[in-house]
């Protein structure tokens, strides 16, 4: 939903393009290290208030004038300077020259707190609408999308006729099979299933491609696959990521396999390992919240099973946000398990759904420039 | 200890101790008979629990007997775990969880010959993992059942299971399904909340409650009872192990513990309440006895010779009876002591005429010789009569004097003394010097200088010098022998200093049972004495207020004492 509401300056497509967002183009600054991003021509926020760099500069920074940069925005540009009403120079933390991927991430969509409401202002046409059960955004062209909350079962809501189900729910997907007004549509391979293990060493023997298949297969419910590889955050060496965090001598990893409990994929491959091997992982925990990124910091369980964003825009921001989470991690000890998908149940003859790099789905006309 | 003291302990024993010894009784045979009621209801609960245990597994059992039929019909599972079509692989991996659900089972794994789980309900992704020696200690448990300790991705749990092997497509297959044993499971077993349920095995330990560790209480022991199930431990980093558990069964004896210390307030406020009640019973009855005894005590008190007249209550008691008798004394002590006055009243009369016969003689005897002595004077010597009147003039005028004084002292016998200060040294020259004048005995005296003045009738002090120096010369019996007087100060403590006269002879002396009778009225030693000598020295040295000693040896003599109190005299 949140994209059919904001925009980020650029997006990356279903192939890994930059496509224009808010910016019109971009180009690099002669040096090479800057920016030159034009902002689109007529941009407004959805009240009709011109978007431009100078608004930009003021959402971005803290005093809202153009001073520091804040935190989220921060993690990814260094500086931004605004060289026109339309053109804003910018300088990315991320090394990559060929395009400003960074741009397309989401903590840096445009948006602007609206007077009245609790949603801030996008730059999108589409204007939102809360109810008791479900909240409609409604695009420039008149097309009301109704957002509905997830259910604890997915088929109740191919039984109310929903259009359009996300889902890698095996049930789901199985019920829609057999519904002739469905059909399924993978998305892109969104995650990568990661086993994160305290003290692992450089050099210990990695997974092979079969054993990763096995894993997809054997031990996960849903769409999933082996791993597959090239994986991005081998070989970074350009980024500035701190030294891994030296374990105290001494401290005894807790036998205990640790995952998101609201990841079905993590539970899976937490519960396989410790079906394979009980002797190093005695038990599967399933965490959320502030325990699960506080046990992931200590790093003082035998192993953790995460996902990584398959595609990230920002490698190095990713990495980085990563290590935060694990200050403990050699990124070169990260062995990955699976990738996981979802996919989309839609209702035949509905169109107007456009995929993105990320595997989010832009509904048609949300997109319209103003 | 007062008599109300002892009637409290008295009843304190008699009422406490028995009720304390049938408190002791009736706790102990209390506690022996519900022990053992609680003891008989636990060997029932073992029974009714083995039976219970006995039924879930053939529960347990009907339910692999419903799976077994429903895998024969199942075509995928038959094709995933027959044939290995791999399109299959995910349904038999997922069918133990359906399968487990379905059927209600807590545990569920279908292994395949060679003890390979090919499918698990109650941990999904342990498939493929060889648990051999399972079925084989399942089959051979006692009733085909057996706890297990079961392993589940997140942790171990224990069941109770068993295993149901079956072929499809000429390959063998086993069922081990099984149910948690958890608390709940040993509470449904208990029924009872007061009753604990305990399973005890080897690494671990499961219980309904914390009484099968509370056993410090020795007062009251729990009842227990057990039976021995076997336990099959299944652990991944060893061998299959299979150890003897203990299905304990505990009944905690609270409720005896509240009966008994409930029995005890009772008996405590019984004792307590019988305790006040004896005490005020005590006190009463003490009241009763010791409140006569202390009047009787008081007017017992105040009887002597001079008051007979007290008034003893009869009562019908024992007390009123001991009254009455005393009063029966009085009243004859009354009676005897007018007798006995009367008696006094004569003896007095009588003493006095003696005394004044014995008086006048000692002033008649010095006239006597004088005359004498001046009649053999005038015969023999005429011419030297003038002058030896003169010269015993004086003793002529000393005994008209004295017995002036002494018909004076009559006439005033019936006052009282006459009391005036008196110079003790100069009454005992007097005497020394009347007494040398007839008689042969030697005087000596060794008066005190400075000796304070007394006060005094000096015709008392000198009638009592006068009767001890004429009995320590008749101690003497006409023997030689000395007699001496000496006067001297004795200070006492707390009190006036008194006059000591001591009158000491070489006489021959008294034995202890005479020395303690001279005192007595007309006890005498002499042959023709009067006995009165003596006892007219005690009277008047207690109308002085002094004090009689006597020191005597047979054969060497006597020596009594006089000491006269000073009150307020002045030294001299």
């Amino acid at each position: 939903m949140f994209r059919q509401l904001y925009e980020t300056l650029v997006r990356v497509d279903c192939k890994g393009r930059v496509v224009p967002g808010l910016a019109a183009s971009w180009r690099l600054s002669i040096d090479g290290s800057t920016w030159i991003v034009t902002l689109r021509e007529g941009a407004r926020f959805s009240d009709g208030t011109p978007v431009t760099a100078a608004a930009v500069l003021a959402l971005w920074s803290r005093d809202g004038v153009g001073g520091d940069l804040q935190p989220h925005v921060n993690r990814l540009i260094r500086s931004i300077i605004s060289i026109d009403n339309e053109t804003l120079a910018i300088l990315l933390r991320s090394p990559r020259v060929d395009a400003p991927f960074a741009l397309a991430h989401a903590d840096l969509s445009i948006a602007r707190p609206g007077s009245g409401s609790s949603w801030p202002l996008g730059t999108r046409s589409a204007q939102v609408t809360l109810d008791r059960a479900s909240i409609t955004v409604t695009t420039s062209r008149g097309v009301a999308v109704r957002f509905l909350a997830p259910r604890s079962d997915p088929r109740d809501l191919l039984d109310e006729s929903v259009d359009l189900l996300v889902t890698r729910d095996r049930a789901a997907l199985d019920y829609a099979a057999t519904l002739p007004q469905f059909q399924s549509v993978p998305l892109a391979w969104q995650r990568t299933q990661v086993l994160l293990s305290p003290g692992r060493a450089r050099l210990s023997p990695s997974l092979s491609d079969e054993a990763r298949q096995t894993l997809a297969s054997d031990a996960v419910r849903g769409e999933a696959r082996g791993a597959t590889g090239p994986f991005w955050w081998h070989g970074l060496s350009d980024c500035e990521i701190p030294p891994p965090r030296v374990q105290e001598p001494g401290s005894r990893p807790s036998g205990r396999v640790v995952y998101d409990a609201n990841d079905g994929a993590a539970r899976d491959l937490a519960e396989r390992l410790v079906g394979l091997d009980r002797r190093t992982y005695q038990r599967a925990t399933g965490l959320t919240g502030e325990a699960l990124a506080l046990a992931r910091r200590r790093g003082s369980d035998a192993a953790y099973v995460t996902s990584f964003d398959s595609r990230p825009f920002d490698p190095c921001r990713e990495l980085q946000a990563v290590m935060e989470g694990a200050p403990w991690l050699d990124p070169e000890t990260v062995v990955p398990l699976v990738d996981t998908r979802q996919r989309a149940i839609v209702r035949r003859g509905y169109s107007g759904v456009v995929g993105e790099w990320d595997g989010g789905l832009l509904i048609a006309g949300a997109d319209d420039q103003r | 200890m007062s008599l109300r003291t002892r009637l409290l302990f008295a009843f304190a024993v008699v009422v406490l101790v028995p009720i304390a010894l049938l408190a002791f009784g009736l706790r102990q045979e209390m506690t022996r008979r519900l022990t053992d009621e609680y003891q008989l209801r636990v060997n029932s609960v073992v029974g009714v629990i083995r039976e219970d245990l006995s039924r879930e597994s053939a529960g347990i059992d009907d339910r692999l007997e419903s799976l077994e039929s429903a895998l024969a019909n199942d075509n995928r599972f038959r094709l995933a775990a027959v044939a290995g079509v791999e399109s299959e692989r995910e349904y038999l991996l997922d069918y133990a969880g359906t399968a487990m659900r379905l059927t209600g089972l807590s545990m569920l794994q279908i292994q395949d010959a060679d003890g390979r789980i090919i499918s698990s309900g109650h941990f999904r992704n342990e498939h493929g993992r060889v648990e051999s020696g399972l079925t084989t200690a399942l089959a051979n448990a006692r009733g085909g059942a057996a706890f297990v300790t079961a392993r589940g991705a997140e942790r171990e749990f224990l069941a109770l299971a068993r295993a149901r092997p079956f072929e499809i497509g000429g390959r063998t297959f086993t069922l081990v399904g099984g149910i948690v044993v958890d608390e709940a499971f040993l509470a449904r077993l208990a029924r009872d909340r007061a009753i604990v349920v305990s399973l005890i095995y080897p690494g671990g330990e499961l219980s309904t409650g914390r009484s099968r560790t509370n056993t410090t209480d020795t007062a009251y022991r729990q009842a227990v009872g057990e039976f021995q199930v076997p336990l099959i431990k299944t652990d991944a980093a060893a061998a299959l192990e299979v150890v003897e558990a203990r299905l304990q069964v505990t009944q905690p004896l609270t409720p005896l513990r509240a009966l008994v210390r409930s029995a005890d307030s009772w008996f405590l406020l019984t004792a307590a309440g019988t305790g006040v009640v004896a005490l005020i019973l005590a006190v009463w009855v003490s009241s009763r006895i010791s409140r006569p005894l202390a009047t009787l005590a008081e007017k017992t008190a105040v009887l002597d010779l001079d008051r007979l007249d007290v008034d003893f209550d009869a009562g019908t008691d024992e007390v009123g009876r001991l009254s009455r008798l005393l009063g029966d004394l009085a009243a004859r002590l009354r009676s005897s002591t007018a007798r006995v006055r009367e008696a006094e009243r004569r003896a007095t009369v009588g003493d006095l005429a003696r005394q004044i016969n014995h008086d006048i003689k000692n002033g008649l005897i010095p006239l006597r010789n004088v005359m004498r002595h001046l009649a053999q004077v005038e015969r023999e010597e005429p011419a030297a009569l003038p002058s030896v009147f003169a010269e015993r003039r004086q003793t002529v005028d000393s005994s008209i004097a004295y017995l002036e004084t002494l018909a004076t002292s009559y006439q005033r016998l019936s006052r009282p003394m006459d009391r005036r200060d008196c110079d003790l040294n100069a009454l005992v020259n007097e005497v020394v010097r009347a007494m040398q004048a007839h008689e042969r005995a030697e005087f000596t005296t060794q008066l005190a200088t400075n000796l304070p003045r007394v006060l005094g009738d000096p015709i008392a002090f000198r009638r009592i010098l006068e009767n001890l120096m004429a009995n320590a010369v008749d101690s003497l019996e006409s023997k030689p022998g000395r007699v001496t007087v000496s006067t001297d100060v004795v200070e006492r403590a707390n009190e006036a200093p008194a006059i000591r006269v001591a009158v000491a002879d070489t006489g021959r002396g008294m034995s202890a049972d005479e020395t303690s009778k001279i005192f007595n009225d007309f006890y005498t030693t002499k042959e023709g004495g009067t006995g009165l000598g003596l006892s007219i020295v005690r009277r008047l040295v207690m109308d002085l207020q002094g004090t009689l000693g006597v020191e005597s040896t047979p054969g060497k003599g006597t020596r009594i004492t006089v000491d006269i109190p000073t009150g307020t005299s002045k030294r001299t």
